[in-house]
């Protein structure tokens, strides 16, 4: 320690007590400095003053630097920034969120996917706010970790909070590697996967390469739980065809439940499956046609089935369900519809008419479900023909999809509360046309301004910038409507930015 | 030029509510007439009247004009309609002659301004009455030796009776000490004895930071008893810390300098009563440093900040002083096109001893501007090329500085406050890497 380190830490000890208890010590010699101290006879207070005022200017100017070591350095980032224009967009989004707050989220997930799609990275300077908004919002982290990379991730590292990265880019890597090259990871690293992983990586496996997922699947079944069994067969659902029905009629005789429940409803979905075929030589004898021209229909209900019927599907009831009629729906909806054509001789328009006028309410109930599994448009459109089911829409094309749900808006004009599952059977984007002829039905109904509340979320979900123009013009003309003008504004804003987004990374 | 970000637009707004409202307006819809000039940007807005609401913005002051009767100011169109020029996606195209009614308003408004410089030089040459001027400050000066001598004796009771029984009062015992000094008419000492007052009880380091708080009080009490051996630019330091104002039309009289002047960095802090803003210059042909302050209370609204790393062409008065000098504008400066090179740079070590020089020569400065070569940037220190290392201010926000330099090497420039630096402005080496003199990024933090 120096003279003057002791000389400072004593005139501090002064200082605490004070100087009627403690002298002041002197000055030692500061060399070429050419401090002196005062002549003696100068009181303590005012001793201690002048050496505090001496050893604080000392502390400020001559105190000696630390010496540290450089921190660690962020390696070179792998992708290309953003273009300028997308830059100043999500400069925009996370700054002063157009369309409100709450419609944030929404764009930011747009933007994030759209550059990593676009296979650009964040600018370094956002990276700490974008890091901030997804460590609060769960959502946004994936999409978020995607784009970060080498200095992002870097940055990340640095705070406790953020540490949620690593996971996440770690996912989302793992996620775009198999999404560009579909590839299975190797066996052993598969058996070493915690399932909440795996469910993930089958599915990006299974959308390139399903022979590869089924194969992951079988690798580890005899080892996995029921519940692990179960969400793998889940996965299958991606992509499913003919050649997993050998996976799927060996998993009906599984000694778990809930593993043949989801097994027969796969199946459900193959109409040229063998149990199809079991399914169908069941309900032949079941289903008459009556009348002099062989124009009606009856159906009778099953008996008990044999174990090979329990183990196809026909099982315990739901509850406050008859049996047999279950088993009647269960039939209908695991045998090919081409059945009918041959048990009624009939299309299928007429054959859902002559079920109806038969009342055979759990034959239809059945074929219903096959629709729906099998996306069957000629009979999804016979169906709808007797009555509206916005869960057979997705099975029709989408130009008919779009014409019955605008001719079902055109019904339920004054019925706020349907209007959203109605819209919402047309997924997301919508076309052109009928987000314009949408818009301008909303715009003539009475109740325009509940619909569109009832509807925003499938309005900023699907809309297309076609009808933009004609929202600005209601816009224009909503008059004292408060929340309608807001919700369209707000809806104009969200696609007219959105649209911006898709726009800058072209 | 350069056009603004959003983020500046949004430090116009008087209120959120008007921000809000400005987003709305924000597209082309409602827009007609719209261009720029560097600058004038000018618009006219639909509104729900028959006549749409001409708006005009002079981009330097800024000022804004509105024909719209909205109380606030700037009004949503303005703000909108800035908005909507930031975006720049070409809906306000640049033009090279303002419309008729912006370059109207800016004509009236220069021609206001020249009226008003003209008043002002009347003013000044309107001779005051020397008798009544002068008994006024002896009588100001009796007043502060008064406080002077008080607030000496304050300082040796203290040292006789120790920090530590000092530390035992309350609040109240160090507030009293500074409302007496601001009733002798020396507010800027009161603030530092409030300040001081405030950290003693809750600092683990409160005994040597009082102790050399008492240091610099008691030099502050000598400083002024010798007041009439010091120099005018020590007497100006004194007086800026002791919060004695030097008018304005006093400091424009003297001591201007013209020169194309480099946007070093800017600060803004807001204690709840006053906002602040500092703004860092530097000349390009005298490389000499200063800096600009701007306050605002209340509802008042600071100025833009300028734009770090764009030069203006400028003559700026200084305050009397020795060093960290105070300017002030003399006039509206002109954007030049050219943004300047930020200099060079030095290590710390070289940084720490011109700082120490800076405080020999003012003892009063609070902080000292520093440009920084090849410092590395860590969670909480900056390390430069030498292995030497300075401890960040607790005010710094580190985050952006560490994304935009990931470790590597870079220009920095800030402020040394005690033995801390705040972190102003970054000097981003662009794709070549390397971070020598060649020209990077400016951003500022």
């Amino acid at each position: 320690m120096s003279d003057l380190d002791t000389w400072w830490r004593d005139v501090g000890n002064a200082a605490v007590v004070g100087t009627a208890r403690r002298p002041v010590p002197p000055l030692p010699d500061l060399g070429p400095s050419g401090v002196q101290a005062r002549p003696a006879g100068q009181p303590r207070e005012e001793a201690l003053l002048d050496a505090a005022a001496l050893g604080g200017a000392a502390l400020r100017a001559g105190r000696r630097l630390d010496h540290a070591e450089p921190p660690e350095a962020a390696p070179d980032d792998q992708r290309a920034e953003a273009p300028r224009r997308a830059v100043q967009l999500l400069e925009l989004v996370l700054t002063q969120p157009p369309a409100g707050a709450a419609q944030r989220t929404g764009l930011l997930a747009h933007w994030l996917r759209a550059a990593d799609d676009a296979g650009c990275r964040v600018p370094h300077v956002l990276v700490p706010t974008l890091l901030t908004l997804a460590t609060g919002s769960r959502e946004l982290r994936r999409p978020t970790a995607a784009v970060l990379d080498e200095r992002g991730r870097w940055l990340a590292g640095l705070r406790e909070d953020w540490s949620w990265v690593t996971d996440a880019a770690a996912g989302a890597e793992a996620r775009s590697a198999s999404r560009a090259a579909g590839i299975a990871p190797p066996a052993d690293e598969w058996g070493r996967l915690p399932s909440t992983d795996r469910v993930a990586v089958l599915s990006s496996v299974r959308a390139h390469d399903p022979a590869a997922a089924r194969e992951l699947i079988s690798s580890t079944w005899a080892s996995d739980s029921a519940r692990d069994r179960r969400s793998h067969l889940e996965t299958l659902r991606i992509g499913l065809g003919p050649d997993d029905e050998p996976l799927l009629e060996a998993a009906l005789d599984d000694r778990a439940g809930t593993v043949r429940e989801i097994s027969t409803e796969l199946l459900d979905v193959l109409p040229g499956s063998a149990r199809a075929a079991r399914m169908a030589e069941r309900l032949r004898p079941l289903v008459r046609r009556t009348g002099l021209l062989g124009r009606g229909v009856e159906v009778t209900l099953p008996d008990e089935p044999d174990p090979a019927g329990v183990r196809d599907g026909l099982g315990k009831p739901p509850p406050r369900r008859s049996a047999r009629g279950w088993w009647l729906e269960q039939l209908c909806a695991g045998a090919p519809l081409e059945v009918w054509a041959e048990l009624t001789g009939a299309d299928p328009s007429a054959t859902v008419k002559r079920l109806t006028d038969a009342q055979a309410t759990d034959a239809l109930a059945g074929i219903r479900r096959a629709v729906q599994a099998r996306r069957d448009p000629e009979w999804a459109a016979a169906l709808l023909e007797r009555g509206w089911d916005a869960t057979l829409v997705p099975a029709l094309p989408r130009e008919r999809r779009e014409r019955i749900v605008l001719q079902r808006v055109d019904a339920t004009t004054e019925r706020v509360h349907e209007i959203g599952s109605v819209v919402g059977s047309v997924d997301a984007p919508w076309s052109p046309d009928f987000s314009v002829a949408l818009v301008s039905r909303l715009r003539a109904s009475r109740f325009g301004s509940a619909m569109v509340m009832a509807s925003m979320p499938h309005l900023l979900a699907g809309l297309h910038p076609a009808a933009l123009d004609p929202l600005e013009r209601w816009i224009e003309s909503t008059g004292a409507d408060q929340t309608l003008t807001t919700n369209l504004r707000n809806l104009l804003q969200f696609h007219s930015v959105k649209r911006s987004i898709t726009e800058a990374f072209r | 030029m350069t056009r603004w970000t959003a983020q500046q637009v949004a430090g116009l707004a008087p209120d959120a509510s008007s921000l809000t409202a400005a987003r709305r307006l924000a597209r082309p819809g409602p827009w007609s007439d719209t261009g720029s000039t560097p600058t004038l940007l000018w618009g006219k807005c639909q509104g729900s009247g028959k006549t749409p609401y001409q708006v005009s913005i002079d981009l330097i002051g800024p000022a804004f004009r509105c024909s719209c009767p909205s109380r606030k100011f700037p009004c949503k169109h303005g703000l909108a309609l800035l908005l909507l020029w930031v975006d720049g996606s070409g809906s306000v195209a640049d033009a090279d002659e303002a419309a008729g009614f912006a370059q109207e308003w800016a004509s009236e408004r220069s021609a206001r301004a020249e009226a008003k410089a003209a008043g002002d030089a009347a003013k000044s040459t309107r001779t005051p009455d020397p008798a009544a001027a002068a008994k006024r400050l002896e009588e100001r000066l009796a007043l502060m030796d008064g406080g002077m001598d008080d607030f000496a004796r304050w300082l040796t009771d203290l040292a006789r009776s120790g920090t530590a029984s000092a530390r035992q009062q309350s609040y109240a015992w160090w507030d009293g000490t500074a409302a007496r000094l601001v009733d002798a008419q020396l507010p800027g000492l009161a603030d530092d004895v409030r300040s001081v007052g405030g950290a003693v009880s809750g600092r683990p380091d409160w005994a040597e930071r009082l102790l050399v708080a008492l240091g610099r009080w008691w030099t502050a009490t000598r400083a002024w008893s010798a007041r009439e051996s010091l120099g005018e630019d020590q007497l100006g330091d004194l007086r800026a810390y002791l919060g004695w104002s030097t008018s304005t039309e006093s400091v424009r009289r003297a001591d201007a300098v013209t020169d194309r002047w480099l946007v070093l960095g800017a600060h803004r802090s807001d204690d709840g009563r006053l906002q602040q803003q500092r703004t860092w210059l530097r000349g390009n042909a005298s490389g000499e440093i200063v800096q600009v302050l701007d306050f605002a209370a209340g509802g008042q609204v600071l100025p833009v900040a300028r734009v770090v790393g764009s030069s203006l062409d400028a003559t700026l008065a200084r305050y009397p002083g020795a060093a960290v000098r105070r300017a002030l504008f003399v006039d509206e400066p002109a954007v030049a096109d050219d943004r300047g090179r930020m200099p060079s740079g030095a290590s710390l070590e070289e940084a720490r001893s011109a700082a120490a020089q800076a405080w020999g020569r003012n003892p009063w400065a609070r902080r000292v501007p520093v440009v920084l070569a090849d410092v590395r940037v860590g969670v909480d220190r900056v390390v430069d090329a030498d292995g030497a290392s300075v401890r960040l201010t607790d005010d710094a926000d580190v985050w952006p500085l560490l994304a935009l330099t990931g470790g590597r090497p870079a220009r920095v420039f800030g402020e040394l406050e005690e033995s801390r630096l705040r972190p102003l402005t970054v000097v981003v080496a662009g794709d070549g890497g390397g971070s020598g003199d060649g020209d990077g990024e400016v951003v500022g933090l």
